[in-house]
């Protein structure tokens, strides 16, 4: 029995002959894609190209010839201990951010599933308007809750009788202030997709597990969670990649302070291109360091957490 | 119609237009015909800064004889060095800019300024002074001219404050780190935590990394961080340790507080609104109590050295000597019309034009040149802020050093390893034990420094 497609193309391959279609087609094709192209050309494609080889040099602006240096700049980069700590705090941001954000967001997405009246339309509007804030913004809005002086949280605390926290004193609590906004922002996004993935689960499974006994447990393990291998897939890859790869509110709440306890790996570069009497060069190894330990880490969890299409392939 | 959407189209391109004229902060009312044009980048500062500085600049420009003319542009500090940097990338760097005394040998190191020996004359160099002449020499050729230094730690005090505590300044020049404890002791009475108010501010993590530069050399006798000729680290010693020490008592007694929103360059403005007795910060306060406060709260505060560890009348260098230097970009078009430019704004015989900036700063910025000091000198400055004031900054500036140019990675974990030996105290623990704990990594840290930028053996100045 021919396919849907077969059908498709041997009808427009009667309509049009069989090579002014695939001539019409590419045309359309190449027209629309020429545009991003041609953008991602220019604006990723050639500074990257740039960038990967003026990691090889030890490029200075004014220097009549630039010196070759092989591996060095990217020696240096990660011989240097505030860099690799960077990379230690961007992993335990990303594992609790995807721990936690992966919890709530599911959670959630069942209480939102459950409410069916306009409430919940309500609800799932206002979750989702952090996730319209710019990182900016939500450092500023903690920042004034978490001020050592005249914050909310410092007034509740002291009101309370307890004594206040300096944010930028103590680690733990710098580190929380880093870690909350990051999920508030991106709590209500990440709910819409887990409730988008469970809507999406016909209820006929469930209806079917309910005949054999199966209870909650069964049911969450045998058709929810298998059914939300994507979802889970497509939230953990987004968390990882913007926990790692977090400037602007570790850069606004703590400056990467206390003693370098929230110093992200973006956050230290941004610094270290200021280091004077380094060539900017080492900052630019860095940053394809970066690149390419955020693009592994996202690969082992491709690999990691296969998705549903390529089960089925 | 669309008459009416071209008009629009019209407009807003007017506008984006004027508003990223407005955005660069720069004016040009246009060179005279067959003038050559001289381009200026100078860092967004106070508003009394940038006024007086177009107001210098307009007036050259006014003179349409020299066949010279200005164009300039203030840039934000915190874009000034990326949008430098691209600059130099595509060629279109400007032919003067302005540079930190900090980061002057690494454009020396660059090749991206010429030397100035030859570009200025002599007479303008022998100028200088010697605290101004050794900020911006390297290897014998001098590649920047002062405009202005600023020592970087001074204390100021509110009199009404320290009177209310029955503290006793008369001998405040003169204070030990002991005499500062027992004053804040004291002002503690008068400045209860639980309004929001303390005794003093101090020395802040963020900006500490320069800001104690001169306590630290004061402590040591002279070095900051490394040995001078950069082999040996310097750290691991009773110096530090009083430094260590001295962070410890401020915050485990509560003289300072916790953590602060006023950064310490701005740490004058709690002085002033009375949420602290005692604040360290700059000269440069000095311009903001009289522009923003006036001569009424000026009566109200004076200034002093700030505290060593055993006091005395002679205390030695106690601040850095920072500020900023005009440059001449090494591939300039024009260096020798650049130069005349720089004689114009800071160099020259003719010293009105430094003079009007220093009068605008109310003198709140040390003066490079003796020539125009002994002007300076000789006028009644009382009327642009107290006479004590220049008196104690004068004195100040005269003993401070410059600021270090080793990478400050190592300034960073000097001061990383004070912020976590308070954090040990503020937990309870022991600031001795805190530092026995602590001080080993940060030595192997800064050793790995030295070794990763070559620095052994290489300090520059004293080559």
């Amino acid at each position: 029995m021919r396919t849907d497609g077969q059908v498709r193309r041997s009808f427009h391959e009667k309509l049009f002959g069989k090579n002014k279609f695939k001539y019409r087609y590419a045309f359309t094709g190449y027209a629309m894609i020429a545009p991003a192209f041609l953008l991602l050309t220019i604006f990723v494609v050639i500074p990257l190209v740039i960038a990967i080889v003026r990691s090889f040099f030890d490029y200075r602006s004014y220097a009549e010839v630039q010196q070759f240096v092989g591996f060095d700049n990217y020696k240096l980069i990660l011989g240097t201990t505030s860099f690799v700590r960077s990379f230690r705090n961007a992993l335990l941001f990303a594992a609790v951010i995807v721990l936690v954000q992966l919890l709530l967001s599911f959670s959630f997405a069942h209480v939102l599933k459950n409410c069916h009246n306009r409430y919940g339309i309500f609800v799932r509007m206002i979750i989702y308007i952090p996730y319209l804030i710019s990182g900016i913004a939500a450092a500023i809005i903690f920042l004034f809750m978490t001020n050592y002086g005249g914050g909310l949280i410092n007034g509740i605390l002291l009101a309370a009788g307890l004594d206040p926290i300096a944010i930028d004193m103590n680690v733990t609590w710098a580190r929380v202030a880093v870690i909350v906004p990051t999920l508030w922002l991106g709590f209500g996004y990440n709910s819409l997709v887990m409730y988008a993935g469970l809507i999406n689960i016909p209820k006929d499974y469930y209806e079917a597990a309910t005949l054999d006994g199966a209870g909650w447990l069964i049911k969450l393990a045998k058709i929810t969670l298998p059914s939300m291998v994507n979802y889970f897939l497509l939230t953990i890859v987004g968390l990882l990649t913007s926990s790692l790869t977090m400037f602007e509110l570790p850069f606004l709440m703590t400056n990467g302070g206390p003693t370098e306890s929230t110093l992200t790996p973006v956050l230290y570069l941004f610094n270290n291109y200021r280091n004077v009497l380094q060539s900017s060069s080492v900052t630019i190894a860095g940053a394809i360091l970066v690149m390419l330990i955020v693009g592994a880490l996202n690969a082992v969890v491709f690999f990691a957490v296969q998705s549903k299409s390529s089960q089925d392939d | 119609m669309k008459n009416w959407k071209k008009i629009g189209a019209l407009l807003t391109a007017l506008v984006c237009t004027a508003g990223t004229a407005a955005a660069c902060g720069g004016n040009d009312d246009g060179p005279e015909e067959g003038a050559t044009v001289v381009t200026v980048w100078l860092r967004d500062f106070e508003d009394w800064s940038n006024e007086v500085m177009t107001s210098i600049m307009d007036d050259f420009n006014k003179d349409k004889t020299d066949m010279l003319h200005i164009s300039y542009r203030f840039i934000s500090e915190d874009g000034f060095g990326d949008a430098l940097a691209a600059a130099q990338d595509n060629g279109t760097a400007p032919d003067i800019y302005q540079v930190s005394y900090t980061n002057l040998y690494s454009e020396v190191r660059g090749n991206t300024i010429l030397a100035l020996d030859d570009l200025l004359p002599a007479s303008s160099f022998e100028d200088l002074k010697d605290t101004a002449k050794e900020l911006v020499v390297y290897d014998g050729h001098y590649y920047a001219y002062p405009q202005l230094t600023e020592p970087g730690a001074v204390m100021y005090y509110r009199k009404d404050l320290l009177e209310q505590a029955g503290v006793d300044y008369s001998d405040i020049e003169e204070w030990s780190f002991e005499d500062l404890y027992a004053a804040c002791e004291k002002l503690k009475t008068v400045m209860p935590q639980n309004q929001g108010k303390y005794p003093m501010l101090g020395f802040d993590f963020d900006e500490a990394g320069w800001a104690t530069q001169g306590l630290q050399a004061n402590l040591t006798g002279g070095d900051v961080c490394l040995s001078e000729d950069w082999t040996e680290i310097i750290v691991d010693s009773d110096a530090y340790k009083q430094l260590a020490k001295f962070y410890a008592e401020l915050y485990g007694n509560g003289y300072v507080p916790v953590t602060w929103s006023t950064g310490y360059n701005d740490q004058i403005i709690d002085l002033c609104d009375g949420k602290v007795a005692i604040a360290y910060t700059g000269s440069w306060a000095i311009a903001e109590i009289m522009e923003s406060y006036g001569a009424d709260m000026a009566e109200n505060i004076g200034a002093a050295t700030i505290p060593t560890l055993n006091g005395g009348a002679d205390k030695g260098t106690t601040a850095t000597n920072g500020g900023w230097a005009l440059v001449i970009d090494a591939k300039s078009k024009n260096p020798e019309a650049a130069a005349k430019i720089i004689e114009y704004l800071a160099a020259g015989e003719d010293t009105s034009a430094p003079e009007r900036y220093f009068e605008a700063a109310h003198y709140s910025k040390t003066i490079p040149r003796k020539s125009i000091q002994e002007k300076v000198d000789a006028k009644d400055t009382s009327s642009a802020c107290p006479s004590e004031w220049l008196d104690t900054v004068g004195k100040i500036a005269d003993s401070a050093i410059p600021e270090s140019i080793y990478t400050f990675d190592i300034n960073t974990q000097v001061i990383g390893l004070m912020q976590n030996i308070v954090i040990d105290v503020l937990d309870g623990m022991g600031w001795e034990a805190s530092w026995n704990a602590r001080i080993d990594g940060v030595i192997s840290e800064i050793q790995k420094i030295i070794e990763n930028n070559g620095l052994a053996g290489n300090n520059p100045r004293l080559q």
